[in-house]
């Protein structure tokens, strides 16, 4: 397919494709308002043409497998576009690239961060859809799912890092994380991991010990503002101590989700106060600017997995999210089509990433 | 510890110890340089076999083996600058501090510069890396080291973009000082200068 035919395709799409779907979800409803859905789509078009031009001839990106697999998988969901244009867009060189990195133990990673990559890896191959990766998406989820630690590794329930997923290989500490559990908690639900799989239970037990909610969580810290931190008895909360904060409470409750806990759980309604004290698309509340691209990123995949489209904030006021996310996403793109974070912090002064973590979130903001 | 992180301790002892012992040979015009260099080779044979005894040769035999060729040449290298030191500087004590100084620049300054490190540009950053016998040692051992638990949060490193070196770039660049500083000596104590 020519560039032109590709450029011409995705100009439809940003021109019709709101008209359409406008209709189906008006901004009334906790929906995007016709006008944003139509700068939205504007928006992931020119996100989609920045990160196309970064990627090199053998199909990465950034030369770095983690950013490569983000970006492929952002690009392969790109919404109102043919996933045929999609694959020949440099979709199919991404998923060979990622390929190429499989492991005879079902991991796909390069060199470091093993669980991370794999995640990610799995995430693009299931949004390429191409039947010939069914086999090493399977892999790949099953060796996510034995790499949660549990007493396989000597790790017993009461252990508080059971049901938790590090970065993986040769770490001799042991370490869990709730991001890198999110990530892997992702891969494995879009991988089609069965919902009675003993890994989601293990998950909901670290999950829990993360929550500051005192009546779920055994931990001596916790205390009950429902939210998350980083891992039980740690938090990155500029206030230290052991507070809660924003990526890592989105985290909380998109894993929830994936992990099949029902929305009328009472550690998922402690959550909701927490997201209800704290609503914010302006930062990442507790870090500020720090990550606050991964932030609107499980911000918008969780709300939307949670499906709730407006939220009452601690002073009565009423959000749609969809049209409040979608206007800051769409005002911090550079005129060259990239988003850039101001703090560099978990290398988001990527452009690649934070662009591929921002596409992802306008995504699962057009969702219903 | 674990086994895992045995070759980092011994990477991290030899940084200190290294350079000291090649001031201390130099004084005695390397008349012992021989047995102490095959003392060494064989506590780190013994050492790498008993890593991958315990470790098993199919899990982390080939990481071992180059782990401890990494700590080996580091070691030989160290060695060679402090005898290097200890043959031009009349005082041993000069030579000693001088040249521990620079091993432990090289060894722990990465890890000394805290918060600032997250301000370094990348190749900076990966050059000390190379630099550093304990991460160079880690990271042919396979060992992730700054997102190990404490380094991950104490350190802004992990949160940045860099890059592990490959397991040959550590050897050759040590195996580089270790000639300089062997010619260094050589032409040291030719010259008289002890």
């Amino acid at each position: 397919m020519t560039r032109s035919v590709f450029v011409a395709a995705s100009l439809c799409v940003v021109l019709f494709a709101p008209l359409t779907a406008g209709q189906r979800a008006g901004s009334g409803a906790g929906g995007l308002s016709p006008t944003t859905r139509q700068e939205l789509m504007k928006s992931l078009s020119s996100g989609a043409a920045y990160l196309r031009a970064q990627q090199s001839a053998e199909g990465t990106f950034d030369a770095n497998p983690g950013v490569s697999a983000v970006a492929a998988t952002a690009l392969l969901r790109q919404p109102g576009v043919p996933k045929e244009m999609l694959m020949d867009a440099g979709g199919k060189r991404s998923l060979d690239a990622i390929v190429k990195l499989a492991k005879p133990d079902g991991g796909i990673y390069d060199k470091v961060i093993p669980h991370y990559i794999t995640a990610v890896s799995v995430m693009a191959l299931v949004a390429g859809g191409r039947p010939q990766d069914k086999p090493l998406i399977e892999k790949g989820r099953a060796y996510l799912a034995e790499h949660i630690w549990d007493e396989g590794e000597g790790v017993k329930p009461t252990d508080k890092w059971y049901g938790g997923i590090g970065y993986g290989g040769s770490d001799p500490n042991r370490r869990a994380d709730i991001i890198s559990l999110e990530y892997a908690l992702r891969a494995m639900k879009e991988a089609e991991l069965p919902a009675n799989d003993a890994a989601w239970e293990k998950a909901i037990k670290f999950l829990q010990r993360t929550q500051n909610n005192s009546e779920t969580n055994d931990q001596g810290w916790a205390s009950n503002d429902g939210g998350f931190v980083y891992y039980p008895g740690f938090t990155y909360h500029s206030d230290g101590g052991t507070k809660s904060y924003g990526s890592a409470t989105y985290a909380g409750v998109i894993s929830y989700a994936w992990a099949n806990v029902k929305k009328e759980d009472a550690r998922v309604q402690a959550v909701r106060k927490w997201v209800r004290d704290n609503y914010t698309v302006d930062e990442n509340p507790g870090m500020g600017q720090k990550t606050v691209y991964y932030y609107y990123l499980v911000f918008a995949k969780a709300l939307q997995a949670v499906g709730q489209p407006v939220i009452v904030d601690a002073k009565g006021r009423s959000h749609n999210w969809r049209e409040d996310l979608a206007k800051k996403l769409i005002s911090l793109q550079h005129p060259e089509g990239y988003w850039v974070n101001t703090d560099k912090a978990e290398l988001q002064d990527n452009k690649v990433l934070v662009t591929a973590f921002t596409m992802q979130a306008m995504e699962a903001t057009l969702q219903p | 510890m674990t086994t895992a992180t045995l070759p980092i301790l011994e990477a991290a002892v030899l940084v200190v110890v290294a350079p000291l012992c090649g001031v201390a040979l130099a004084g005695r015009r390397l008349r012992c340089a021989a047995p102490a260099a095959a003392l060494f080779a064989a506590v780190l044979t013994l050492s790498a076999l008993w890593t991958i005894v315990a470790l098993g040769w199919s899990a982390a035999g080939g990481r071992t083996l180059v782990s401890y060729a990494t700590i080996g040449t580091v070691g030989f290298a160290l060695a060679a600058v402090g005898a290097w030191f200890g043959s031009v500087w009349r005082d041993p004590l000069d030579a000693a501090a001088c040249s521990v100084g620079i091993a432990m620049l090289a060894g722990f300054g990465i890890f000394a510069v805290g918060p600032l490190a997250a301000n370094l540009p990348t190749p900076v950053v990966n050059a000390a890396l190379i630099a550093s016998p304990i991460v160079s040692a880690a990271s042919a051992a396979g060992v992730d080291i700054f997102r190990t638990d404490l380094l991950y949060r104490i350190s802004p490193l992990a949160h940045g973009r860099f890059d592990y070196p490959a397991w040959f770039t550590p050897l050759a660049a040590y195996g580089t000082v270790l000639l300089i500083s062997l010619a260094g000596t050589a032409r040291a104590l030719r010259k008289g200068w002890l």
